[in-house]
């Protein structure tokens, strides 16, 4: 075999492998275009109709690729934005069937697709029953299809938030409760921040934590030293500390020091950066943390980081 | 009517963002900070919206591009998630005008840029 046929094969077996690649990956990139522009023109459709007061033009979507693009669609609008008027949505989605069909579609999925479709879910207002059906995705292995789950049920059982995070038998994640931080935000979750904190339960306490630190309630200062002082978790009581020092309380207390020296020195030199960025004084850094753990708060108010923000406040 | 360009590399989050706005104002989007800045040369916008901090953080200086020496000053507005002090503050030190977070009331948003651009054709 001489170079030339050699170089025959080579040239056609490559332009046959980018025939090959090609003819695969086109009709679904031209697919994806497909749905992108679909998606954005139910986006415009949504925005117009729910700004609109008188009613308008209904949107329709046959099939189960306009149906998946409208659910998308709607899940963009309501997880940007607050104050829409869900009569309109409901109104939507009773006419397409988006509860029914998202329904089936969760049942016969599996993984991240799943996770993905209970997302679509927790954005659709839809009827408390349907909640009920996603029950048992509460307590799946996959984290995901969990957390999504949980994040349908509380959107659509707002009512019984409280009793869903309570009778979950796995820990809640920070990314968890700040996805949780998100729903109130949107004014869907009713929830009270006292009676969390006072909870014996550790997802409710992590909860109620987050929601004090979330909204800057400085009146729930009270509630976050008796954590510290007397809570047996140390993540809890941890989580109680960086936001008694976000919300820019006293920190030099006894107990408070005394609570300081229990922890692991890596949590010390964490807890130490967090304050010195919060922009306590170095005295009260001092009064907390050892020479060297000072040391280290000094070097960071030195920097050139600190130095930016303290700039910044004076604004 | 004023001149909006807005700035996401999600494409669905600034259309919407887009259609809210879209009466009161010209808009036009962009995915690439490049392309912002081409944008900003060629349109001379009133406002730009940035949905994202990440530009600011990745040492760009994009505020200084965007308002280059001799050419039009757009205000800048950035809408994001984040709702750290720290962060809010940092972006005003750089030169954003306003900061607003997700999740948004489009009626309100609405209004602000109304206001903002009826301020600017005043001035």
């Amino acid at each position: 075999m001489n170079i030339f046929t050699l170089l025959y094969i080579i040239i056609t077996s490559a332009a046959a492998l980018l025939f090959c690649i090609m003819a695969f990956t086109m009709p679904h990139k031209s697919k994806l275009e497909k749905n992108s522009k679909l998606k954005a023109r139910y986006i415009k459709q949504l925005v117009n109709m729910l700004g609109e007061i008188t009613p308008s033009e209904q949107i329709t979507a046959r099939g189960v690729r306009q149906r998946m693009a409208l659910a998308e669609a709607i899940y963009i609008v309501v997880s940007h934005t607050y104050g829409i008027d869900t009569d309109k949505l409901k109104q939507i989605t009773q006419i397409n069937r988006l509860e029914r069909f998202l329904s089936r579609a969760i049942t016969f999925s599996r993984g991240i697709r799943r996770s993905h479709l209970l997302l679509l879910m927790s954005c659709l207002p839809a009827s408390e029953e349907a909640s009920d059906k996603l029950l048992h995705n509460i307590n799946s292995r996959n984290s995901l299809v969990r957390t999504n789950a949980l994040l349908a049920t509380l959107a659509l059982k707002p009512s019984h938030a409280i009793k869903t995070i309570a009778s979950l038998d796995f820990e809640l994640q920070h990314t968890d409760i700040a996805r949780i931080i998100a729903l109130l935000r949107r004014g869907l979750l009713p929830i009270a921040y006292e009676p969390l904190l006072e909870s014996h339960n550790r997802n409710l306490r992590m909860l109620g934590i987050a929601i004090v630190r979330a909204f800057g309630i400085n009146i729930a200062e009270k509630q976050l030293c008796h954590i510290i002082y007397t809570e047996s978790d140390n993540e809890i009581a941890t989580e109680a500390l960086y936001t008694l020092a976000t919300l820019g309380r006293t920190l030099s207390r006894t107990r408070i020091r005394e609570r300081l020296a229990t922890m692991p020195p890596s949590q010390r030199k964490d807890l130490c950066r967090h304050i010195t960025t919060e922009g306590y004084s170095l005295q009260t850094m001092r009064s907390l943390f050892s020479i060297e753990e000072s040391c280290h708060a000094e070097k960071l108010i030195n920097s050139h980081k600190r130095k930016l923000t303290k700039i910044a406040a004076t604004i | 009517m004023g001149k909006i360009i807005i700035y996401s590399q999600q494409i669905h989050t600034a259309t919407l963002i887009a259609e809210v706005i879209a009466d009161t104002a010209d808009v036009e989007y962009c995915d690439t900070p490049e392309e912002l800045i081409r944008h900003c040369i060629e349109h001379k916008p009133d406002l730009v919206i940035i949905i994202a901090i990440a530009p600011f953080l990745n040492g760009s200086h994009i505020i200084r591009r965007i308002r280059f020496r001799g050419g039009r000053r757009p205000a800048i507005y950035v809408i994001a998630w984040h709702q750290s002090e720290h962060i809010v503050l940092s972006l005003l030190e750089c030169g954003v005008d306003q900061y607003m977070t997700f999740p948004i009331c489009m009626g309100r948003l609405q209004s602000k840029i109304n206001q903002f651009l009826q301020s600017n054709d005043t001035r």
